[in-house]
């Protein structure tokens, strides 16, 4: 892999619009922006290279002069024969696609400010990020500057996407020249700069065959993919394409032979990076679409091709032919089968009957996805680009009245961490939700962390959490039992109250008789001596509440021998190995054919991802995402021309989805749980950014298939689809 | 975004924002809903050095209904005249049309003087006004001026407004039989790709005796589509009739394109809105 070096300021060479070549720094807003339009700059402008497929041609403009070639690296993934699976199958699909740049566009452009304590020497940097314990971390790296002086704070988070996640020029600027100056400075991004400078996501270039058997048995897939990584290496911009998509291809299918060449190409452009689905979007859109295709080809139920070629649900734990990943449970057939039942899948093929009798288009796309959640172990977050684990940090603090402190290295960014954490420690500890408090970013407050991304706060910051709370039950166990004179096994613990277990033997009984007679005596003794009355140590009663529990915790009168005071747990919680949620997604759409207008009529969603924490916020996930997900597959795209220049950086020229575009989505759940966490919880936050373009593009060429139309890239604005429409016509509207 | 500095002055009568414009000519803008201006000076595209905001010009506000006429002051904003039941009942083409004027957002600070004097081509109100051959009302130095729809809009975001007149109301004639206005909204601008305004008077045999096509959002500026009116009228509005009238309605227009939409693509969408447009006003007829 060649990683060219990024300063945080071009030196000598601009190489996309939106790469920052000086900083002014004023004491108001409007001084700084009348100072920034007195700098004159020369430039000197250079040929440009936009296109991953382009760019990545030996002739193509460089993006670095010290690296001969624009193509970052080539990774090939492989399993089986393709080549022996061609010459054995039945039909042949090959496709071409365009998984285009999109701009993230969080409601919250990207701000820090950042301010330097002379008297302490500490540096504390507010950022709008996903990740504050890493960007403290790098920020010690790049500035040289001790990491136990740096405070990162990011709170309440306005949007990310992935797009918060790494580190930005702008933290570095704000805190050196904080430090430099002694003063607070402050920047919040334009949103011309957000759309020009914060990372983009997607932009692949993809080439695949698909082989099948008669019946509709995939056997072997070959793709060649082009992916964009912008004219910097940004934290995971390499493993995006490489990992996340790559070796996703097959999807939920068993499909043995495999041969895939993923390209990471420099051009011009933003820096292209993790964008919710980060990967797997690229690569179920891929999948799903050929799928779609091999099933019209051989004029099959695209429902029944998937079916034929699911992963069977006792295979599992299924490792990939490519050895890449083992996908830890899944049960996919129920939950495809469900998602139909829910659209009613037969009937609206009878009303798409009808209807094309009528002279109108109606389609059905369907999107059975799975993909990976709660990124880890470390040895795999290294293996795609992150120089560091896969853990994440949790603590639950509980105070002596009994309140809880839940510490989560995890950072909120509009994910509803504060309830569902606070959800797994109230079940866990058996207290009121209420009792709860959730502390995050800020790494002053929460010792560690890795933050929020790749849907793992739940599967891997949740369960880090559980563990904890297992452990102050524990050690709660050995202090009530201490208390209560009987041994920890003899208690049960229940709705926030330690209990004897109603049978007991005749010796532990004598036991504690003999141990309450000896606290009497000492009582008394203390009351004699000193006149104070001995608090009450619970073992007169048979059950101790929490909140008593954490109260003797603290007030140390009566505590099992070496047993450390106190009820404060910590953990990195490490998974063993990544979850992988599922699901299947059906659209119908009409498609006016006079205009290529596309009207959504119905958007199923079926997910399955284990346990469900908080059915609303899941579902928040899944309407989010769903919004995104048509925002890509109808609406948006970031369009650079042959010089380099991003058209329409602003919410005017660049359609993101309003609440006018969004169709009414019916959700439902399956659960299968995973093994690998005790909460059986796998990621949520990105299925439906992922599964909703391939249901929705599905839909349309299902709905334009009688008139001939095979493929439309993304998106499929109407004037794409009218002409589409023209061209397998064989007309000449245009 | 922060725009150059400027000064901002507050008028509270129409004759005075005529004479502070008179005073200082090029580097003044008059202030309406500021739904262009404000962000063209954020991006410092515009930079005026004063600012007449006419808002607090009580003068310009309110809907007033005549016997011959319903007067629409300028500083009306879209979102009132969206909820005005007065104008529901005299003129419902204007609440229909200023529904579907972008968002919420700008319906209640945007405002109807504003997007004329604007007279962006993408815009809605030039063609709706055009359609219902309203006058339009100004003041300036040499006093009050109405200037007919139809010679208003002189070009691309150039309208027959002196430099200090201000645009003080818009007169639109009473009864008028009911329009349509159909409209392909940019899904991200909220801006017409395609917007036609058709308003049609039948006698009663159900002959056309009248037909006002206002265009926007396909070309450089806002026009009446005269050549498709003159199919219509005298006819019986058959679909040959129609079809006739879709088949000139893009004559005199100059195709623009974008992301969106290519010029192409806008070619042929013009017509088959103009032919939606005629079927929905007989529909609604009916």
């Amino acid at each position: 892999l060649h990683a060219p070096e990024h300063h945080a300021l071009a030196i000598d060479t601009v190489r996309f619009q939106g790469e920052g070549i000086a900083v002014v720094v004023a004491e108001h807003p409007a001084i700084a922006r009348d100072a920034l339009e007195a700098i004159e700059v020369k430039y000197t402008p250079l040929p440009a290279a936009s296109d991953p497929r382009e760019a990545a041609r030996p002739d193509a403009p460089g993006v670095h002069a010290d690296h001969g070639s624009n193509i970052a690296f080539s990774f090939p993934i492989k399993a089986g024969s393709f080549v022996r699976a061609s010459r054995r199958a039945d039909v042949r699909v090959g496709l071409r696609l365009h998984n285009q740049n999109l701009v993230p566009g969080a409601l919250e452009p990207r701000s820090v400010l950042a301010e330097y304590h002379a008297s302490t020497g500490q540096l504390t940097v507010h950022s709008s990020t996903q990740a504050p314990h890493n960007i403290k971390r790098m920020l010690a790296d790049v500035l040289r500057f001790p990491e136990q002086l740096i405070r990162v704070v990011a709170p309440d988070v306005g949007g990310g996407f992935g797009a918060k996640l790494h580190l930005y020029p702008e933290e570095v600027l704000c805190a050196a020249i904080a430090r430099d100056l002694g003063r607070p400075v402050k920047w919040t991004a334009t949103r011309s700069e957000d759309f020009l400078a914060t990372n983009h996501g997607r932009d692949h270039i993809q080439e695949l065959e698909v082989v099948a058997r008669r019946d509709g048995t995939i056997t072997g897939i070959k793709a060649e993919i082009y992916a964009n990584l912008g004219a910097y290496l940004s934290g995971m911009g390499p493993g995006v394409p490489a990992v996340n998509c790559g070796m996703m291809l097959t999807g939920v299918y068993k499909i043995r032979n495999v041969e895939v060449l993923v390209h990471g190409v420099y051009t011009h452009t933003s820096r292209v990076d993790t964008y919710r689905g980060a990967g797997r979007p690229e690569a179920t859109y891929l999948i799903e679409r050929a799928v779609d295709a091999v099933a019209r080809e051989l004029g099959l139920d695209p429902a029944e091709v998937r079916r034929r070629n699911f992963i069977p649900s006792d295979a599992f734990p299924y490792r990939l032919p490519t050895r890449g990943f083992t996908y830890d449970s899944g049960d996919y057939a129920p939950n495809l089968q469900k998602a139909l039942d829910l659209v009613g899948y037969d009937e609206l093929r009878e009303r798409q009957a009808a209807l094309r009798r009528e002279g109108r288009y109606m389609g059905i796309g369907i999107c059975t996805y799975t993909e990976f959640t709660g990124i880890g172990p470390g040895a795999v977050l290294n293996m795609i680009g992150f120089q560091y684990g896969g853990w994440e940090y949790g603590r639950v603090q509980v105070h002596a009245t009994g309140k809880v402190t839940v510490y989560s290295g995890s950072a909120d960014h509009g994910q509803g961490h504060a309830t569902s954490f606070a959800q797994i420690a109230a079940d866990a500890l058996g207290l009121p939700v209420e009792d709860i408090d959730v502390v995050q970013g800020d790494t002053a407050r929460v010792g560690f962390g890795n933050g929020t991304f790749n849907s793992r706060s739940m599967p891997v910051g949740g369960t880090a959490i559980k563990l904890c709370c297992d452990r102050i039950i524990a050690k709660g166990r050995r202090i009530a039992a201490h208390a209560l004179g009987v041994q920890p096994r003899e208690l049960i613990y229940a709705d926030g109250i330690f209990r004897l277990r109603p049978r007991r033997g005749s010796v532990p009984m004598a036991a504690r008789a003999i141990g309450q007679t000896r606290r009497r005596i000492v009582g008394m003794a203390v009351k004699k001596v000193s006149g104070f009355v001995m608090p009450t140590d619970g073992l007169d009663s048979d059950a101790l509440s929490f909140a008593e529990v954490a109260r003797l915790a603290h007030f140390v009168s009566t505590f099992p021998k070496g047993l450390e005071p106190g009820l404060d747990e910590q953990i990195f919680y490490e998974p063993s190995d990544m979850t992988f949620p599922f699901g299947s997604y059906v659209a119908a759409v009409e498609v006016d054919v006079e205009t290529g207008d596309v009207q959504v009529e119905r958007f199923v969603a079926v997910d399955d991802c284990g346990t469900i924490i908080n059915p609303l916020l899941a579902r928040g996930q899944i309407h989010g995402g769903v919004a995104q997900g048509l925002g890509q597959a109808l609406l948006e795209g970031a369009v650079y021309t042959d010089d380099g220049i991003l058209e329409g950086d602003n919410w005017m020229r660049y359609a993101f989805p309003r609440a006018a575009h969004i169709p009414h989505i019916e959700t439902d759940h399956t659960v299968t749980l995973t093994p690998l966490n005790p909460l059986g919880v796998k990621g949520l936050g990105e299925a439906a950014t992922i599964a909703t373009p391939p249901a929705l593009v599905n839909a349309v060429l299902d709905a334009l298939a009688p008139l001939g139309v095979t493929h439309i890239d993304m998106p499929l604005s109407a004037e794409r689809v009218w002409s589409a429409i023209d061209q397998a016509q064989g007309g000449n509207r245009l | 975004v922060i725009a150059a500095s400027f000064d901002y002055v507050t008028p509270t009568r129409v004759g005075e924002a005529v004479a502070l414009m008179r005073e200082h000519g090029e580097r003044a803008r008059f202030l309406a809903g500021g739904h262009s201006l404000i962000p063209a000076m954020k991006l410092r595209r515009l930079r005026p050095q004063l600012l007449i905001d006419l808002g607090g010009i009580a003068e310009l506000h309110g809907v007033h209904v005549g016997p011959q006429v319903v007067t629409i002051g300028a500083l009306t904003t879209h979102g009132e005249i969206a909820a005005s039941a007065l104008l529901r009942s005299v003129a419902p083409l204007l609440p229909e049309a200023a529904k579907v004027v972008s968002d919420p957002l700008i319906r209640n600070r945007g405002t109807l003087g504003g997007a004329l004097a604007q007279a962006d081509p993408e815009g809605d109100w030039p063609a709706v006004i055009l359609a219902l051959d309203a006058t339009i009302v100004a003041q300036g130095q040499q006093g009050e001026r109405r200037i007919a729809a139809d010679n208003f809009f002189l070009g691309p975001r150039h309208t027959a407004l002196a430099p200090d007149e201000v645009l003080t109301a818009v007169e639109v004639p009473l009864p008028r039989t009911r329009g349509i206005y159909l409209k392909r909204m940019h899904p991200a601008s909220g801006y017409a790709v395609v917007g036609v305004v058709v308003v049609l008077r039948r006698d009663e045999d159900g002959t056309c005796v009248e037909a006002r096509i206002g265009v926007t959002g396909v070309g450089a500026y806002t026009l009446r589509a005269k050549a498709a009116e003159a199919q219509l009228v005298g006819s019986r509005l058959t679909a040959e009739r129609i079809r006739a009238a879709a088949a000139v309605v893009g004559a005199q227009v100059q195709f623009i394109g974008d992301g969106q939409a290519s010029a192409a693509y806008r070619r042929h969408l013009l017509p088959v809105y103009l032919r939606r447009a005629i079927e929905q006003v007989l529909k609604v007829g009916e």
